[in-house]
């Protein structure tokens, strides 16, 4: 786990927790480099976490499906879109919609006729990260 | 603010503003180059590289934009 990051290891992190049959906890707890950070987690709708830690995401902003999506399948391995929507708790369509803009930036490579699969592209970053990096290019730095 | 996206930026204008270590950026900038989300210009009058939003990092942007709010409306 790296500090100063905006969502790549926090998302997939919070992400385990939610798919793990328990129920997941309110508040984390992650070390890193000999610093604690604290993070909070509001759950909505069983797809969406909260993050409240200045340096990963704004306070308020919401994880969308699409970056649930590339943290899930961002393993190098082959996914079904079924799989996917079941391990997240969504449907299948949105999954469908979320893989298609993956794919058509270069985020996933989508292979299967009967049944669809993708696999997140190595080297890769977060969708979530790329808006912020194109974002810091046109208007700076997000606000915190 | 605009300016800089017409001008284009410098790798270290854009690690200030993005709060991105030196390994994080050279990532970040490989895969949206290589994504033709950005692209590299030259600064005739710096002499040295900077990168600018293409059109289709503005057309992820509105993309990315739209899914969120059609995903949260397929929520409603």
């Amino acid at each position: 786990m790296q500090t100063g990051f905006r969502g790549a290891g926090s998302i997939g992190f919070a992400l385990h927790f939610l798919d793990s049959p328990s129920n997941p906890p309110l508040s984390l707890e992650i070390k890193a480099n000999g610093r604690i950070t604290r993070i909070s987690l509001q759950i909505r709708r069983m797809r969406s976490v909260r993050c409240r830690e200045a340096q990963m995401v704004p306070i308020g902003q919401q994880i969308e499906l699409v970056d649930a999506i590339w943290a899930t399948a961002s393993d190098a391995r082959w996914h079904t879109l079924e799989e996917v929507a079941k391990r997240l708790r969504s449907s299948y369509g949105r999954v469908a919609l979320a893989v298609n803009v993956l794919e058509k930036y270069g985020f996933a490579e989508v292979s299967g006729t009967s049944e669809r699969r993708f696999r997140i592209n190595p080297g890769t970053i977060s969708p979530m990260e790329t808006v912020y990096s194109l974002r810091s290019l046109l208007h700076g730095p997000e606000p915190t | 603010m605009l300016t800089v996206a017409h001008d284009g930026a410098l790798k270290t204008h854009i690690m200030y503003k993005a709060n991105l270590s030196h390994r994080q950026l050279e990532k970040y900038l490989e895969f949206l180059t290589n994504q033709g989300m950005i692209m590299k210009i030259t600064d005739e009058y710096y002499g040295g590289t900077k990168y600018r939003v293409t059109e289709k990092g503005i057309e992820f942007l509105k993309d990315y934009a739209r899914l969120s709010a059609h995903l949260n409306g397929m929520d409603q």
